[in-house]
């Protein structure tokens, strides 16, 4: 392993990398154009879907008021004159309610409780999530019923499902996500998910594109010539990815604490989430490069991937408001792994159940893809270099 | 003569169950310089791959420098392989710097982008370049190269006369030096005049090999007329009236042109009438050159003699 090499060709690749107009472009507008669409999207369902009503109830005078939740007519509302918790599966069926919102005034702070309509498991998760963000918005001091932090899901399955995890040796089902409230910094999810988006967009499509452009122009055989190992190769690309992402990072950190005030770098083992996250996108899109051919196929199979990706990781709406099955799945995602390990390390370092368990799954997918791209690098050399 | 160089030993290689080289042997000394020559999709180029590591052979050995693979090679192929979006000052620096930037590589390097005049071109991108400048760079990167054997695949493609001069002079300056060099060329003073042995290769193997003049008292054909039309009609008015002289060979070359093939020195066209020759435009006649031998492939001449 010549080390002068690797250093030469990371190098060259990182300053190419932040020359290229391709990587501004999709690296950065490509995740805020994404958020606006997506956001319209989820919107626009819950917006056209007629038989999708919100049952509320307002206990006093509280400060809370409903039309928040609904300020470009995102919701239909049912005004329901008084709660009903002991027959709410009644009230959902009778009055075909995706969601239920009990406000009620205590002393210090108000209680706001959602329960979720299991069986529009989809929609009402979609509610929950914007239900969330509408309290965040306001920045009210709410306080949730054991209920609301689970987000309606009944205590049953949960338990169900806690058991379920433990017993196939997975991680545990945790009911903890992070909730809003006024302890809570209420930019923190947002900052550390736009930060994945970005961080995802950018290191996928340079490299990507670059290594399948350099593949076109069979630079590898020249490096071939000067002595350069395949593997020196890779990691030469790989370093230099690593290296563009943590640049995008730092200037992420800085942008969101100057104009934002997001402190969310104060904590060293944030820094490492973010380098294990930014070795796992080097890596995946280094072999993301090598297994396809063409420049035509990035769009087509990276926005597609990059979409459910982001989607999983929690980018777009939070993790919670996924079922059940989803969010589980997701904690085994790189994207979920990096959105579970950040905010933990976000907020304090091992609170969560999943963060190391996120952690290792950051890791574990970084070596798998260095793994199986020394393996395939040779399709390099066998799918350009005998075209000679 | 010195010692041996490049030694290709019995390399066979097929793609798609084409076979592209089919037990190909034959070998280049240092102080010495062998061209390869053949019509296209004879193997040349998957040659050259071989000798650079780029190609597995599926049999036989490629011997550089007495080891396998491609240390002390320096190389210019057909296609240049470097990435289009870096400038010209970008790419020389890169790839100064993976040999190894000293003082004597950086005098190389400045030798050559003096000798070719690129010192205009460094901020422009690769993709910007013209053939002839792009290959200028081809070239340089080869040449600066430390190395005592020298590959190039048609290396003065593209560029212009006062640039394949400068080329073939550091060619041989090179060769004096020692260093061997294998190349590939289209163009038949190339191959007079800086060839010390030629490899023909034809129909995947090696058909002839040997020096210039050497190879070419085997062909029994001296001049080739090439004869050209203003148009079609022209052409065929003219052909309808002729019979070539016997021995010799009519090949078509294109729809107003085709070009006369003498195993003799004497005029194939004097039994024509001036009204005749009033439709012909142009009339040229040249010497019989190896490369010719390939024209005439398909003729079932090529293997006549």
């Amino acid at each position: 392993m010549n080390v002068k090499f690797i250093y030469i060709l990371a190098k060259k690749n990182l300053l190419d990398s932040l020359k290229d107009p391709k990587v501004i472009l999709l690296g950065f507008l490509a995740p805020l154009v994404l958020v606006f669409l997506m956001g319209t999207l989820f919107n626009f369902e819950i917006k056209f879907d007629e038989f999708s009503r919100i049952g509320y109830y307002v206990e006093g005078d509280s400060p809370f008021d409903i039309e928040i939740l609904n300020p470009y007519g995102f919701f239909l509302f049912t005004k329901i004159p008084a709660p009903v918790e002991a027959g709410i599966d009644t009230l959902f069926k009778e009055k075909d309610l995706v969601g239920y919102i009990k406000v009620t005034s205590r002393e210090d702070f108000t209680k706001v409780e959602f329960f979720k309509n299991t069986e529009k498991a989809t929609l009402a998760n979609v509610c929950s999530g914007i239900l969330r963000a509408a309290v965040e918005k306001e920045n009210i001091l709410a306080s949730y019923s054991k209920t609301l932090k689970t987000w309606g899901i009944k205590e049953e399955i949960i338990a169900d499902a806690r058991q379920a995890a433990v017993s196939a040796k997975l991680v545990g089902f945790s009911d903890a996500w992070p909730m809003a409230g006024a302890s809570e910094n209420k930019y923190l999810r947002y900052a550390i998910g736009m930060l994945g988006m970005f961080l995802l967009f950018t290191g996928l499509f340079e490299s990507v594109f670059k290594i399948l452009e350099e593949k076109k122009d069979r630079v590898f055989n020249r490096y071939q010539l000067y002595g350069i190992k395949n593997r020196e190769i890779l990691l030469g690309k790989i370093i230099s990815i690593f290296l563009t992402v943590a640049l995008i990072t730092l200037l992420f950190f800085f942008v969101a604490y100057l104009f934002l005030g997001i402190d969310i770098a104060n904590k060293p083992v944030f820094a490492f989430i973010c380098g294990a996250y930014a070795l796992l996108i080097a890596s995946f899109s280094v072999l993301l490069s090598i297994l396809l051919k063409h420049s035509s196929d990035v769009q087509t199979i990276l926005m597609p991937l990059l979409l459910v990706l982001s989607l999983l990781g929690g980018f777009w709406i939070p993790l919670e408001n996924l079922s059940v099955s989803l969010q589980r799945m997701s904690i085994f995602l790189p994207t979920g792994a990096f959105m579970t390990a950040g905010l933990a390390a976000a907020r304090s370092m091992g609170s969560d159940p999943h963060f190391f368990v996120a952690l290792s799954v950051l890791l574990s997918y970084s070596v798998l893809f260095i793994a199986i791209s020394l393996k395939k690098i040779n399709f390099i050399k066998k799918g350009v270099c005998e075209k000679i | 003569m010195g010692d041996i160089a490049v030694q290709f030993n019995s390399i066979s290689k097929s793609f798609a169950n084409s076979l592209i080289l089919d037990k190909v042997s034959f070998e280049c000394r240092f102080a010495e310089s062998v061209a390869l020559i053949g019509p296209n999709g004879s193997g040349k180029s998957t040659l050259l791959g071989v000798l650079c590591g780029h190609i597995t052979p599926d049999s036989g050995t490629c011997r550089a420098n007495g080891a396998h693979g491609c240390g002390e090679v320096s190389v210019a192929l057909q296609y240049p392989s470097l990435f289009m979006e870096d400038t010209v000052r970008g790419c020389l620096k890169f790839y100064l710097d993976l040999e190894g930037s000293n003082s004597e590589s950086r005098r190389r390097y400045d030798y050559y982008t003096d000798l070719f005049a690129v010192s205009p071109l460094f901020g422009k991108k690769l993709k910007e370049l013209s053939g002839g400048e792009l290959q200028k760079v081809n070239l340089i990167l080869a040449l600066t190269k430390k190395a005592n054997i020298f590959v190039f695949d048609e290396p003065t493609t593209f560029l212009d006369s006062k640039s394949r001069n400068l080329f073939w002079k550091e060619i041989e300056r090179k060769k004096m030096e020692g260093a061997s060099i294998i190349y590939v060329t289209h163009n038949e003073e190339e191959l007079k005049f800086f060839s010390n042995r030629i490899v023909m290769l034809y129909r995947a193997t090696v058909f002839r090999e040997g020096e210039y003049q050497e190879l070419l008292n085997k062909f029994e054909y001296k001049n080739v007329y090439k004869v050209s039309f203003d148009n079609p009609s022209d052409k065929s008015y003219f052909l309808r009236q002729y019979t070539p002289p016997v021995g010799s060979v009519l090949l078509d070359t294109d729809a107003c042109s085709f070009s006369i093939y003498m195993k003799t020195f004497s005029d194939p066209l004097k039994q024509f009438s001036e009204d005749v020759m009033y439709r012909v435009k142009n009339i040229s006649v040249e010497r019989f050159g190896l490369l010719d031998a390939f024209y005439l492939d398909g003729k079932g001449v090529f293997f006549e003699r």
